[in-house]
């Protein structure tokens, strides 16, 4: 978790912009966490939670429009030092207490015991960010359970794998030919391959580098999620009731983008979040499993 | 299962080896693979009655009465009727025990409920070719016994996103992206056309069967009154379905090899059809309007 625990101490400084509603328009990289949280709200004010614990807080900015906009209590914790310091500064800013804020590696299995034993279980659990940079999906949910109350609510984003069936990219092919058709034989994958590399955009997309001083985020493990697989995982950890939320939706294809005018394209996009049909599943690059704790 | 059986079996070796042969006119056999599914369901439940809506020519008549169900039918189509009833006094069964009537009117389907109800209803290739999904669920629905259940099968309109052809683009212009902007819709359709082939296979001319979603799918039986809803996969392809010619009997055995794949989410797009099926309540009661 090293280079994730770097890219996030580097990130941290300018993590809350990707939330400041002011910036919906002028933020260079499309604010899709933004309406990630505005779903998260509505779905944590749907539920009538009144105690929400975060995994991955990042420098708390999330739980404290949480806290804000629902006046639940809240508890939290973040792999990186940098941002739980700028995170602690942030919750006394805001008149909230900064222990509420504690630095956590979601993989010390020991840490994680301890830091549920201390704040006891919440009504929701959330983890926005977390699982596309963990090892052990198993664990993860389970540690994840450990902070939710029996009958609460999971809510767990991932970045989604099922996108690239819309994407007619290199993803796109990875998908068929190492998901969808991993059981045939190869000389069956090989001609579809040869069929895809005509069709597709077998070099999109390019590596995304977002920080100059730490690792990109594509360079950092950052693994994308099958739905109906992660559904099966939070299944196995003492969950049911399963939907899914979806954001980030692309209005057309992503390598196409670039024809439109920006303000043109990010309109359609955001158009389209109210949406909370299925096509989210492929036109959204990530998602969220909303489960309930049995 | 109970019920009354003929003398013969559901399938005999030499039609289950014939599964694998490229040569037998009516190409991949799909319905046998839906067929497993609900026989199996059909032996846990201990069904002794089933109604096939849209029972066609009567091919499957003589399966499930093999398997030891009492089996009943019903057809839009009079000739079908009557080919139906021919393939009843071959097995030496009651002959009116396939009627004509319409799935999407209730009045025509009345005379067959008068017997009480089955324990099943089973309705291959009817949903595509009906107008109003719900009217043709909810009189299925009234076919069956509380607790009974239901078996349809739909075409897969997920299956068009590794087609690469007319249904990939139908499905991304309609199904994904039909309310986006006219200069987004414009532009992906630009790009479609570049990159699936979507003068293929070609449009028909007449009537074209409908394809539904397995991921909405189930509101409509939710919708009808039915319960526990469960969509199973079934017409695998193991590889892009213009391939099949050039592999032939591989692709064959492949494809039939995946029919028992089992993670509950490949089938969603390798397939071309599913089966939905559903459970009518013991205790439902139908809703009345109050008209306040």
């Amino acid at each position: 978790m090293s280079d994730v625990r770097a890219h996030y101490d580097e990130s941290a400084s300018s993590y809350h912009e990707q939330y400041d509603p002011d910036l919906i328009w002028r933020n260079a990289e499309y604010p899709a966490n933004f309406f990630r949280l505005e779903k998260v709200i509505r779905i944590l004010e749907d539920r009538g939670v009144s105690s929400v614990y975060e995994l991955g807080a990042g420098e708390a900015s999330p739980i404290i429009r949480i806290r804000e906009r629902l006046g639940v209590d809240i508890r939290a914790s973040d792999l990186s030092p940098e941002m739980v310091r700028l995170g602690k500064e942030n919750l006394a800013r805001h008149g909230m207490d900064p222990e509420w804020l504690t630095l956590l590696d979601v993989e010390d299995d020991a840490a994680l015991g301890a830091e549920a034993a201390r704040v006891g279980p919440s009504d929701a659990v959330i983890a926005l960010g977390v699982i596309p940079h963990v090892r052990d999906d198993d664990a993860f949910v389970a540690a994840m359970a450990q902070f939710v109350r029996p009958g609460g609510s999971l809510i767990l984003q991932f970045r989604n794998a099922m996108f690239s069936m819309f994407t007619f990219n290199r993803l796109t092919k990875e998908f068929i030919l190492g998901e969808i058709m991993a059981s045939v034989p190869k000389t069956f994958r090989d001609a579809v391959e040869e069929d895809l590399d005509v069709r597709l955009a077998v070099d999109k997309p390019p590596k995304r580098e977002w920080d100059k001083d730490a690792p990109a985020y594509d360079e950092i493990l950052a693994r994308f999620h099958n739905p109906f697989e992660l559904a099966d995982v939070v299944r196995r950890h003492g969950f049911d009731s399963i939907e899914y939320g979806w954001y980030n939706f692309h209005p057309t294809y992503p390598m196409i983008a670039g024809r439109f005018d920006a303000k043109e394209y990010r309109e359609a996009q955001i158009a389209l979040e109210s949406d909370d049909s299925w096509r989210g599943m492929f036109l959204c690059s990530a998602g969220m499993i909303i489960a309930r704790k049995l | 299962m109970r019920g009354e059986s003929t003398p013969g079996e559901a399938i005999t070796q030499e039609e289950h080896a014939r599964l694998w042969d490229v040569e037998v006119e009516g190409g991949y056999p799909a319905n046998h693979f839906a067929f497993r599914h609900v026989l199996t369901a059909l032996a846990e439940e201990g069904a002794s009655t089933l109604m096939e809506v849209g029972v066609g020519g009567g091919r499957a008549l003589p399966i499930f009465s093999g398997a030891g169900l009492e089996v009943h039918g019903v057809d839009n189509d009079p000739g079908m009727v009557e080919r139906s009833r021919r393939v009843l006094a071959d097995l030496g069964l009651p002959t009116e025990r396939v009627t004509w009537g319409d799935v999407e009117d209730s009045v025509s389907l009345a005379g067959v409920r008068r017997g009480g109800g089955f324990d099943a209803v089973l309705a291959m290739g009817v949903l595509p070719h009906v107008t109003h999904d719900l009217v043709a669920v909810e009189n299925m629905f009234t076919l069956l016994k509380p607790g009974g259940s239901v078996f349809v099968e739909c075409r897969n309109k997920l299956f068009s996103l590794v087609t690469f052809n007319r249904f990939t683009y139908d499905f991304i212009m309609d199904d994904l992206l039909h309310d986006v902007s006219p200069a987004m819709r414009s532009a992906t359709s630009e790009f479609l056309g570049e990159h699936v082939d979507v003068d293929m296979p070609p449009r028909p001319t007449g009537h074209e069967a409908r394809y539904h979603n397995p991921l909405t799918v189930g509101e409509v039986f939710e919708a009808a009154g039915f319960e526990d809803v469960v969509i199973k996969p079934f017409d695998y392809h193991a590889t892009i379905p213009r391939f099949e010619k050039l592999l032939g009997a591989e692709f064959r055995s492949e494809s039939i090899a995946l029919e028992n794949e089992p993670s509950g989410w490949r089938g969603l797009f390798l397939c071309s059809a599913f089966l939905v099926q559903a459970r009518r309540p013991e205790d439902f009661s139908w809703k009345v309007a109050s008209g306040e």
